[in-house]
């Protein structure tokens, strides 16, 4: 028994070349998530808040 | 019957609105709109689909599959769920159901600009596809700033436009403002 496993072993040592050398994936698609939303926010915040503001002064 | 709107200045109404607009937009969209994903896959794949159409209509080269678009034999462009525009457009909306103004012209506002953003937004997938032919080595730039150049000049003008248009003769006067 401890002889076949050994065996296995000795035999399943030279197949970790093959798996390790198997090609790269290729590359991943790029991906293009919209930034910056909360700037545009905050300016948009911002640009009402004084017309509001202005508005209100006159 | 107490009158709220007239006991409330638009200042800190704008902000009330706003504030519950963004929050209810993001339930809507979180535990709806995302997990049923039929507008966003709408919104990618036409878009994909209609900046394929633009560019091989004046003569590139272009494959897609599904969400997927590139000029034959580059990479190419993934339009997921963050990069359609939907965060936009609701941002976009927000502001306009927010700010006080007339309903008819909010609703004819609201629709066009949400038309004009869905068709920059077709651009900007194009364009990234034709960055990634003639300059892939500045993808991370040209990603990143793309937003700023594409959308936010639109945004901030319609936004404006809609605080010039919105016709308020007295915005502070209670009884002058429209329902949102």
């Amino acid at each position: 028994m401890r002889n076949k496993i050994v065996q296995i072993i000795v035999l399943s040592l030279p197949l970790i070349t093959v798996v390790t050398a198997q090609p790269d994936l290729p590359g991943a698609p790029s991906q293009a998530p919209i930034g910056g939303l909360g700037l545009l926010a905050a300016a948009g915040g911002a640009m009402a808040l004084k017309k509001l503001y202005d508005k209100h002064k006159k | 019957m107490i009158n709220i709107k007239s006991r409330i200045s638009p200042l800190t109404l704008f902000l009330l609105k706003a504030g519950g607009v963004y929050a209810a937009w993001q339930l809507v969209y979180d535990f709806v709109v995302l997990p049923d994903g039929r507008i966003d896959t709408w919104l990618s794949i036409t878009g994909v689909k209609l900046a394929a159409a633009g560019l091989s209509f004046v003569g590139w080269e272009i494959e897609t599959a599904g969400r997927f678009i590139a000029c034959i034999g580059n990479r190419g462009v993934e339009i997921q769920n963050g990069c359609n525009g939907m965060d936009l457009l609701g941002l976009y909306a927000g502001f306009i159901i927010a700010y006080p103004g007339d309903l008819k012209k909010r609703a004819v506002f609201m629709a066009g600009g949400i038309g004009l953003l869905f068709i920059t937004n077709v651009l900007r997938i194009a364009f990234f596809a034709l960055s990634n032919l003639y300059f892939p080595q500045y993808w991370d730039p040209v990603h990143y700033y793309s937003s700023y150049v594409f959308f936010y000049p639109i945004v901030l003008t319609l936004w404006y436009l809609w605080t010039i248009l919105s016709d308020h003769t007295d915005i502070f006067s209670g009884a002058s403002l429209s329902s949102a």
